[in-house]
């Protein structure tokens, strides 16, 4: 299969349509009512498409998101992988093209009571689709992936302003709750397509929690300038901080304990999974944390029902 | 001459306030017209202090707006608003006194000397870098800022506290606005207070290697990533 751009031919909407079926195949071949994850050369194929052609991603999201509203949880949770996985590995422009959408996915009612394991994988499902929403509103909002901008020292956190930084650290702890929101255990990953799942979610909580404390850590730096009110602002983001800290904790143990990769080099992130692990349960939100175990409104803000 | 213009300021600010609705025009004729009524009270004036009258008192006509003495000692009638203006009051000091409380264990860890942090660094792991200069003047800064302010709440709702509240609410906030170490309700166990109470340099410390640790972790994952493509194709 060829993705090299060809000069445009005299009829426009015949070339749009020839890659929109060559798109559509793979997008269909990853999303198969087998009950095992994606297959990773649709999804390459895909990945592809996005990064090294110019086409429209229009039709390929209409594909994605029609197979959203199957019956089945295998088709839909395939469909809701394919796009995280797009929306990871590929351009910004295709998550540009799904936050310019009035609607997402509308999930939040689903159930598959045909199979056993149905009503389980629902309820992933829901919290899933839930993610990927506020994952795409995050990137209206701040007009950027966060998971995907410059970290470090002189990244886009450490450098922000204090007005900006008091607007997009809520959006990163709405974000961040919809993530640890999936709230899976080790022994409720039994499937490949579940397990996929949790691996782009692992990749996104990482950064998304970079992200978060290099902005933290920007925020203690301005506090001291910072007037009356934003000072208020900050020490709210603070203690939420502080309760989110605990339960990211708990999702990388989960990670920890997942070691049942297919491939081996996935042990290395998993090593740094434990590493970060230890080092935020030593830092001071944790500490801070048990002293404060009795805050209502951080355990409130972080345990959110479903749905 | 200025002390006419002063009058003729005030005059037209009583006027203004009184007849809110006079068009713009109005309120420049009368204006205009102020000098000679002006210099008609400044004539009165003169004529009284020439006849030499005692000084009686002014009674306050304040009929208009809300009465002092009103406040003070409330009708039966009023006590209503009287009970929500206590409530409201102790919510504030509920309120202040969990700010106060949130405050102090949240920064607990940050009013620490520089000194001690030093100390305590020598003891911790070779790799830490040592704090930026600035940190001291914000450690500093920050307990003066701490004690400032709970200096000023509790002067402020000291000032404001009504006899009538409950007489176990008092004593729990006045201890909560002393100082964290002289208060005999101590806000955590002895065991824990002194492994919580850590300077802002190590906190910080602690959430730059945390974020050393992300990123090492991130860089690990993507060279795996890596490594799966070359492996695939």
């Amino acid at each position: 299969r060829d993705w090299t751009p060809q000069p445009p031919p005299s009829c426009s909407a015949e070339y749009d349509a020839s890659m929109g079926i060559s798109a559509s195949k793979a997008a269909l071949g990853a999303t198969t009512d087998e009950p095992t994850e994606p297959e990773p050369k649709h999804l390459a194929d895909l990945t592809q498409y996005i990064n090294e052609t110019n086409m429209s991603v229009v039709h390929l999201a209409n594909i994605l998101s029609e197979k959203t509203r199957s019956n089945s949880w295998v088709v839909v949770f395939k469909a809701l992988i394919t796009v995280h996985h797009l929306m990871v590995y590929g351009k910004e422009r295709f998550i540009r093209h799904l936050a310019s959408r009035n609607s997402l996915f509308t999930l939040h009612n689903f159930l598959d009571k045909s199979v056993t394991e149905g009503y389980t994988m629902s309820a992933f499902i829901r919290r899933y689709s839930r993610y990927l929403n506020e994952k795409s509103l995050a990137y209206r909002l701040i007009a950027s992936d966060i998971t995907k901008v410059k970290r470090g020292t002189d990244g886009v956190m450490r450098a922000m302003n204090t007005k900006d930084l008091l607007n997009t650290l809520p959006v990163i702890q709405t974000q961040l709750d919809a993530l640890l929101n999936f709230n899976v255990r080790p022994d409720e990953l039994t499937n490949g397509i579940i397990h996929a799942a949790f691996m782009l979610l692992f990749k996104d909580s990482l950064r998304l929690f970079a992200a978060y404390n290099e902005g933290i850590l920007n925020l203690l730096d301005k506090y001291f300038d910072m007037r009356k009110n934003q000072c208020r602002e900050s020490l709210d983001i603070y203690i939420k901080f502080l309760g989110r800290t605990t339960k990211f904790a708990q999702f990388l143990k989960v990670a920890e304990v997942q070691k049942s990769t297919s491939i081996q080099e996935f042990s290395k992130s998993m090593q740094g999974a434990g590493d970060v692990a230890q080092a935020v349960v030593r830092s001071p939100g944790m500490r801070a944390a048990r002293v404060q175990s009795s805050a209502p409104h951080t355990n409130k803000d972080v345990v959110s029902a479903e749905n | 001459m200025a002390s006419q213009w002063q009058n003729l300021g005030a005059s037209v600010r009583r006027r203004s306030l009184l007849e809110e609705e006079l068009p713009e025009e109005e309120v420049i004729r009368s204006a205009a017209g102020q000098p000679e009524t002006s210099s008609g009270a400044l004539g009165s004036l003169c004529r009284r202090f020439q006849r030499r009258l005692p000084l009686r008192a002014v009674s306050l006509n304040l009929r208009a707006g809300p009465s002092w003495k009103r406040l003070e000692t409330p009708e039966p009638e009023k006590q209503g608003l009287q009970a929500a203006a206590r409530s409201a009051k102790t919510a504030l000091g509920a309120m202040s006194q969990r700010i106060q409380e949130s405050c102090q264990s949240g920064t607990k860890w940050l009013v620490e000397t520089q000194v001690k942090a030093r100390r305590r660094k020598r003891g911790v792991q070779k790799d830490s870098s040592s704090p930026p200069p600035s940190l001291t003047q914000k450690n500093t800064r920050l307990s003066r800022a701490a004690s400032d302010l709970q200096e000023r709440e509790h002067h402020r709702l000291c000032a404001r506290v009504d006899p009538r509240v409950h007489p176990r609410r008092r004593p729990r906030r006045e201890a909560a606005f002393q100082s964290p170490y002289s208060s005999t309700e101590p806000l955590c166990s002895p065991s824990e207070s002194d492994s919580d109470l850590e300077p802002v340099g190590a906190g910080i410390q602690h959430l730059q290697n945390l974020s050393q640790k992300l990123n090492k972790a991130i860089m690990a994952e993507e060279s795996g990533d890596m490594t799966i493509s070359l492996i695939r194709h």
